[in-house]
């Protein structure tokens, strides 16, 4: 009898499972709005002048006060955070606080420094750090991290802040991000906001928003994967890195991977070996086809067009912005 | 394809009624009252799909998400009919993924209606029954919230889970007796 009414809630009833039903009742969902962010409700139409224009008058104002800020910092600056960090010129001279073409900022295990990236932002360099200033004009400002920690925040066009390592440039797409690595180029890149590319030659990772990727000495980028992954996925993607031609490497990748690590896929698939490829494609496939303009064959011969499309249709799960109160605090900050 | 908005309640009979694959290629468009019918239509699906994984003080905020990212990745849906389907998968990703950052506990959104009054000791006992259900294996965990707390019938268990009527009415005779078992070993 229970049986019946566990199938058909019209049958007969059974009391006990009547019981769990009244206990659960409370936890059944309840008919409510969707979020007005999701779908915008009409009878609210006649405020959103008002919200306009209070949104406008707050955009003036912060905009007023960023500008305020922006303008009254010198660039190139050098503000020591904590400790003693030291600013030396090209000639490896000391110099005032202002970094100059081929000038060096370094801090010791006890220091750490502020530096005002031209007027597109600025550059937090942690404990045992050395950065250089390669180059600032129209077309780009490039710096040199040669070891330690880097935390950029960045409001410039895409491609116009360049950061080269022992192992990778990172270009800047617009955003936020730490970079840290070691005397040869080993390290890590975790981006906060907007994206960053990482390239070795024709090696690229396309690293946005909520994800990290690893840089290797001699290898270059590693495959980007979501701040949010498992730990199989992070240690699977670190033998990966560490050794591409490991067929167990690989074969870890594949299994700890699933919908929520496209990324990691898309790109694993341009840099698998051909026998390896049709691995790669079926399970990235099977999370979400490409689009029938991107055909297998041509997937599989690593045709960029193709590749590119499939991009298009995976990269909504790819960022994961912060929420907009720390947007708004990381552009305060710039 | 236009639908009515959400609020202007409609006496249509099932025939009527929109299928879901119109009404997702309608939202597809841009119809944002066609997503809003969808809302309607699978949110008991979402919030028990969510409640077999999640907290339940978790769970408003997990439902606006997921059909949030629903709208945002509706273009990638290959198949409309199989948008129940798709969903329920996104909802479980998105408890896993809840389940992983251990976010803590928010206050719920003033949006949400009034908790319904509930007893403080039916209260206890409800957190138990719903932490018993997400300890169940998980195959057995979703057919038997959906029945128990949104009090779906076998037939659209099965249908929204993409199961057979057979396997629902496995699941869900197992999963009550194994629930009957944890709640007698949590009460002593």
């Amino acid at each position: 009898m229970a049986d019946d009414y566990l199938w058909d809630p019209a049958a007969a009833r059974d009391p006990e499972i009547q019981r769990l039903e009244a206990l659960l009742r409370p936890a059944a969902h309840q008919a409510t709005p969707l979020r007005a962010d999701i779908v915008p409700q009409r009878r609210t139409r006649i405020r959103i002048g008002t919200w306009a224009a209070l949104a406008a008058t707050m955009v003036i104002a912060v905009g007023g006060l960023f500008a305020a800020r922006r303008a009254s910092v010198s660039p190139w600056r050098v503000t020591a955070t904590s400790g003693s960090p030291s600013v030396r010129g090209a000639a490896g001279t000391a110099s005032d606080r202002t970094l100059t073409r081929g000038g060096v900022v370094e801090t010791d295990a006890r220091s750490s420094a502020v530096l005002t990236v031209g007027r597109i932002g600025r550059a937090e360099l942690g404990p045992s750090s050395r950065l250089r200033l390669v180059g600032a004009d129209a077309s780009e400002h490039r710096l040199a991290l040669e070891r330690g920690t880097m935390h950029a925040s960045i409001d410039a066009p895409p491609r116009y802040f360049l950061v080269q390592t022992g192992s990778a440039l990172a270009v800047d797409l617009g955003c936020v991000y730490t970079l840290t690595v070691d005397e040869r180029g080993n390290g890590l890149l975790v981006v906060e906001e907007g994206e960053v590319e990482l390239q070795l030659g024709d090696v690229k990772s396309a690293v946005l928003a909520g994800n990290a990727a690893s840089l290797r000495s001699g290898v270059g980028p590693g495959l980007p994967y979501p701040l949010r992954a498992s730990d199989e996925l992070r240690r699977a993607v670190a033998s990966y890195d560490a050794d591409p031609a490991s067929e167990p490497a690989l074969a870890a990748v594949l299994a700890a991977s699933d919908a929520n690590s496209t990324i990691t896929l898309w790109h694993l698939l341009q840099r698998a070996s051909p026998a390896a490829r049709e691995r790669v494609y079926t399970k990235l496939a099977s999370i979400l086809p490409p689009p029938t303009t991107a055909t297998r064959e041509r997937v599989l011969r690593g045709e960029s067009g193709a590749l590119q499309r499939w991009r298009t249709d995976l990269q909504p799960s790819w960022a994961h912005e912060p929420p907009l109160w720390r947007r708004l605090w990381l552009a305060f900050n710039r | 394809m236009r639908v009515r908005g959400l609020a202007e309640p409609t006496a249509t009979t099932d025939a009527q009624r929109p299928d879901t694959a119109e009404l997702v290629r309608a939202a597809r468009e841009g119809d944002r009252a066609a997503f809003g019918a969808l809302y309607e239509r699978f949110a008991r699906l979402v919030n028990g799909v969510l409640l077999a994984s999640a907290p339940r003080d978790d769970v408003p905020d997990l439902l606006q998400d997921v059909f949030f990212r629903a709208l945002r990745q509706l273009h990638t849906l290959r198949e409309p009919a199989a948008f129940g389907g798709w969903l329920a998968t996104m909802a479980r990703n998105e408890a896993r993924m809840h389940h992983r950052a251990e976010r803590p506990t928010e206050a719920l959104s003033d949006q949400v209606a009034e908790p319904l009054p509930v007893r403080v000791e039916d209260q206890l006992e409800m957190d138990d029954v719903l932490r018993a259900l997400r300890a169940l294996p998980e195959r057995y965990r979703e057919p038997l919230t959906l029945r128990l707390v949104e009090q779906m019938g076998g037939e659209e268990i099965a249908r929204h889970l993409g199961l057979t009527h057979g396997t629902v009415r496995v699941y869900l005779h197992h999963g009550i007796r194994l629930l009957r078992e944890q709640l007698g070993e949590m009460h002593g």
